[in-house]
């Protein structure tokens, strides 16, 4: 938490920076920064460009800049995955330093929930079911767990991905234990669980997920719409040709792999043919060594550099997370007629991310500079409503991880941390968090919620805002209602800047003090009256949390 | 399929502007169109039938239901049985089906190719294979569509314990957009709920979030969803686009269903005990009375899920035991539609993702089997007591008139009277049938 003394350090300090600056020309900071600022920059830069190139030829008026409380608003719950507290988000806005956009970008990444956050994103790109279907959430728990200490410890999205798809699977002992080693990567095991361990099936997301290609439609015979064969689709496959799934009905059925015969090529019969396909890269490359483990080829061949697609992909993805829509969209179809909005600045984002090691945070903190990312999403000119543009952020759907995550920062609610450590075994099935989840999932494509009447009811008239907005048992109403040395305006700007991470405007500030003081016939010092207003505090913060303002990350 | 695609490619923007402007797509979404056919169905009772789905996921074995084969070596153990309707037997463990055979076309020759269970149900539940980009709404997403009226608080399209775990994408609306979205019923949280069949309470199906919360007292309620109107105006007129459009429509059909005296529909606890047990004290069973009474309020579409059908192991102890529930909870719905009168206005459609195949494996199992299998038509504008198609006498193969999946739903659409060449406009720019159409409509069913 800061303290007002850090703060007045701040000031200080940023007065010797830029003593130091005029002096010794460089730039002092104290929060943790990029390396690599100035590439970021020039990124950012560079996105802007090329954002903007076509806008005079579309009469596109931009809109505005995000005011400072949007922009934090959006940065914390796209980095940390819920909204500010109260207090954070005043200590942003009173923060009188220029720069202090990109320095709180630096300050959210540096936090540990930033990793959490990461991770959640990776998980709903590397398994989109699970965004859907709660029958599957423990799949993606566990590779969240996985993934955190790899984004913890700055692995690039590179080797992710090659230890993803080489990840050593192991045999069984007679009682179906796994091996020992393969504990330790029972979260990446979750992604061949989630895809049956089926060759086929595996093929198909890693397709899909990675490369973008949605192979999966040659199948059965040749792709309709690009250039995929049939006999392409299951030469890929043919890399995942030795795994076996055990004959078990359930999802935890347990995976083994056989030992590679010596001499024979790596090869899967193409169902209702008589063909064998054999292990061969896309670009027609047969996988020539056979003492090598063919998935360790495929993800050497799939996460190189210069191939393309996986770069692109990767930052298409990052792309799609932050603007709601990607350059290539759907992101997971990469096609000769699905072409990029943006095809230069694809590249170069490709080639930015590939030169800094896959960093994936070089890219996201590259975006968050862009004037592209902070401008508002307020509408002021219509042209500003073609998502292609980019002139204005898009409105994008909350996850279920982070509107829970929002109510109970909103609310004042004690949320215990998930058992999420223990992988499988360690989802509470009863807890609230993952009641809620469950019940919130759907289809949620970034550029086309999907609300349902039920997730609607679930608000207005579920249990938990019911009772964490109630005028007793609500902490942040009750903290807010019995503050003594803040008056009525004062505790609704409180209550908005929980709920919102802003100020109310006049007019707002009018209708809940209006609604505050109501037609109440009680002397205003009285214990009734009191709990009458802590009751309509409680109001006013179940109305803010049912807006379409909270529940959008805009 | 390349022919499709240039067939797509042919069809340009001027005769795209025709059929959507005469299907009401272009301009007042429809609202045009909708009220006309509105107003049709005032008039012709036929078109406003409600469609009620039993949707068997897990693909039920059709040599053990509907398509016994006594005397041959796989024919499996159960006995087959005489209906009401001479020539025509089924499976020993469907009693209360046999019983009303007059009111069942069983089609015995669905021929569909589709083997894994993900891509056979998209295919079925969306009469269309998954294919790149296109987000295929599900039949009931579609039938809602094109039925429902817009005027009234209950939702078009309800889905009752449905498990969405195959093929997760076929059980929404697709392009047609969220508010053709199912509403589901007694499902997804509460994870129990298809695990065990037969145990059932009310809880499963109660929808507590419908009503007001009971610590909330009726003037604070009105008060705080005032304001909320109030205080969210200004975001709104600043956001035009779908999102924010989207939160407000559902809130406000949310709330005019929950206004709605309506909602007693779905409480059970008011119907007499005896009735409710002849349904079945199960999930399945209640699903059953529960739409029944869904009917009733003319919602166009319900679905209903049994689950387990996969039976790869010990077919037979798991088909006894689903089939049982299975007779008396559609034998009764049956039986109470035509007590009220209702079952000619109300269609069902009893079907799987495929059958399974004739051989019985090691485990006493009957493995996936797409290319002879048995799909169920019942009640308003089906022709019952008869069989429409038969499989070879080992099942291994489609003997006379083979069914495809558009042919199927085609049939379907007619009962309904809806015309499944309809284009509508989709996701990818060009507009798509409600049913492919090489679909032929089986007319020896239709009534």
């Amino acid at each position: 938490m800061m303290h007002p003394f850090y703060c007045n350090c701040k000031r200080i300090m940023s007065f010797f920076a830029v003593c130091s600056m005029l002096t010794c020309g460089c730039l002092f900071r104290y929060t943790i920064a990029s390396e690599n600022e100035s590439e970021e920059r020039a990124l950012a830069n560079e996105i802007d460009r090329q954002i903007s190139a076509n806008w005079p030829t579309h009469h596109i008026v931009a809109a505005a800049r995000s005011s400072n409380a949007q922009f934090a608003r959006r940065a914390y719950l796209d980095l940390l995955g819920r909204i500010p507290k109260v207090a954070e988000i005043r200590r942003f806005l009173a923060d009188p330093l220029a720069d202090k956009r990109a320095e709180l970008v630096d300050e959210l990444l540096s936090r540990p929930a930033s990793v959490a956050r990461l991770a959640e994103v990776l998980r709903g790109v590397l398994m989109p079911r699970t965004r859907e279907n709660p029958e599957l959430y423990h799949l993606g728990l566990s590779l969240e767990d996985w993934l955190r200490p790899r984004i913890q410890e700055g692995l690039g999205y590179d080797k992710i991905i090659h230890e993803l798809l080489s990840v050593p699977l192991g045999e069984q002992d007679p009682q179906g234990r796994l091996a020992s080693e393969v504990v330790e990567h029972f979260g990446a095991i979750a992604w061949y669980q989630i895809n049956d361990v089926k060759p086929e099936n595996i093929a198909a997301a890693a397709s899909r997920q990675i490369l973008g290609l949605k192979l999966e439609c040659a199948q059965c015979h040749d792709h309709p719409f690009d250039k995929w064969s049939q006999d392409q689709f299951w030469q890929t496959a043919a890399f995942f040709s030795r795994l076996n799934m055990r004959q078990s009905p359930t999802m935890t059925g347990a995976t083994h792999e056989g030992k590679p015969p010596s001499d024979k090529p790596v090869s899967l019969s193409i169902p209702k043919t008589v063909r064998m396909a054999e292990a061969t890269f896309l670009n027609g490359e047969r996988l020539s060594e056979t003492d090598v483990d063919p998935r360790v080829a495929l993800a050497d061949w799939l996460t190189a550099k210069d191939n393309p697609y996986f770069t692109q992909v990767a930052a298409n993805r990052i792309w799609e997370q932050w603007f709601g829509r990607g350059l290539v969209s759907p992101a997971d179809d990469f096609r000769p007629d699905n072409p990029a909005s943006h095809p230069d600045l694809l590249n170069s984002l490709a080639k930015g991310l590939a030169d800094h090691d896959f960093d994936l945070k070089f890219l996201i903190r590259s975006i968050m500079r862009s004037e592209a990312y902070q401008r508002t999403s307020s509408v002021s000119h219509p042209s500003q409503l073609d998502p292609l543009q980019f002139a204005r952020m898009q409105e994008r759907p909350m996850t279920a991880e982070q509107l829970w995550s929002s109510l109970v920062t909103a609310t004042g609610h004690h949320d215990p941390l998930p058992l999420t450590h223990r992988g499988l075994a360690g989802m509470d099935m009863n807890s609230q968090r993952v009641r809620f989840l469950t019940s919130f999932l759907g289809e949620s494509r970034p550029e086309l919620p999907q609300i349902s009447i039920l997730h609607s009811l679930k608000l207005l008239h579920g249990d938990f805002l019911n009772k964490y907005t109630d005028g007793d048992q609500g902490p942040m109403v009750v903290a807010v209602s019995s503050i003594p040395f803040l008056d009525q305006r004062q505790k609704v700007e409180t209550l908005y800047l929980a709920a919102l991470a802003r100020n109310p405007t006049t007019e707002e500030s009018s209708i809940a003090l209006e609604y505050l003081q109501g037609k109440s016939s009680m002397p205003s010092d009285s214990l009734e009256s009191e709990i009458a207003t802590a009751q309509k505090l409680g109001d006013i913060l179940w109305a803010l949390l049912n807006s379409p303002e909270f529940m959008l990350n805009h | 399929m390349k022919q499709n695609y240039h067939h797509a490619l042919r069809f340009n923007r001027r005769q795209w502007l025709r059929v959507a402007t005469a299907s009401g797509a272009v301009g007042t979404a429809g609202n045009s169109w909708l009220s006309s056919l509105a107003a049709d169905t005032l008039t012709d009772p036929r078109r406003k039938r409600s469609c009620i789905l039993l949707w068997m996921p897990g693909g039920p074995s059709q040599t053990d239901t509907f398509d016994m084969k006594p005397g041959q070596n796989n024919g499996g153990p159960f006995k087959s049985i005489a209906t009401s309707v001479p020539g025509i037997n089924i499976c020993e463990h469907l009693p209360t089906i046999a019983s009303q055979m007059d009111r069942l076309a069983i089609i015995r020759s669905m021929q569909t190719h589709e083997a894994d269970h993900d891509r056979a149900a998209f295919y079925l539940r969306t009469g269309y294979k998954p294919q790149a980009g296109i987000q295929y709404p599900s039949l009931g997403s579609l039938i809602s569509h094109q039925h429902h009226d817009a005027e009234s608080a209950m939702p078009g399209f309800v889905s009752v314990a449905s498990p969405r775990l195959a093929s997760d994408s076929s059980y929404g609306a697709g392009y047609l957009g969220p508010s053709y979205s199912p509403m589901l019923v007694g499902n997804t949280s509460n994870l129990a709920n298809f695990a065990n069949p037969d145990r059932f309470s009310d809880e499963r199906l109660a929808m507590p979030e419908l009503h007001r919360p009971s610590s909330v007292t009726p003037q604070q309620y009105i008060e705080r969803l005032e304001l909320l109107k109030r205080l969210q105006a200004p975001f709104s007129q600043q956001h035009p686009g779908i999102g924010p459009s989207a939160i407000k429509s559902a809130q406000e059909r949310a709330l005019r269903l929950a206004a709605s005296p309506l909602t007693k529909t779905f409480d059970l606890t008011g119907e007499p005990e005896k009735l409710r047990e002849e349904y079945g004290m199960n999930l399945f069973g209640q699903s059953c009375l529960l739409a029944r009474r869904l009917v009733e309020q003319h919602v166009p579409f319900i679905e209903l899920t049994l689950g387990g059908w996969d039976t790869h192991i010990d077919n037979f102890t798991a088909v006894r035991q689903l089939a049982t529930i299975l007779d008396r909870g559609w034998g009764t719905l049956m039986r109470d539609l035509e007590d009220r009168g209702l079952l000619e206005s109300t269609l069902i459609v009893w079907m799987g993702e495929f059958g399974r195949t004739p051989t019985i494996n090691p485990q006493a199992g009957r493995d996936h089997f797409p290319s002879a299998w048995t799909t169920v038509l019942a009640g308003g504008g089906i022709q019952g007591g008869q069989v429409y198609g038969s499989s070879s006498a080992d099942g291994t193969e489609v003997e006379e008139n083979p069914v495809s999946v558009p042919d199927l739903l085609a049939t379907v659409c007619q009962a309904l009277g809806i015309d499944s060449t309809q284009q509508l406009p989709s996701n990818v720019g060009r507009p798509i049938r409600i049913v492919d159409k090489e679909a032929s409509a089986i007319k020896q069913v239709l009534s």
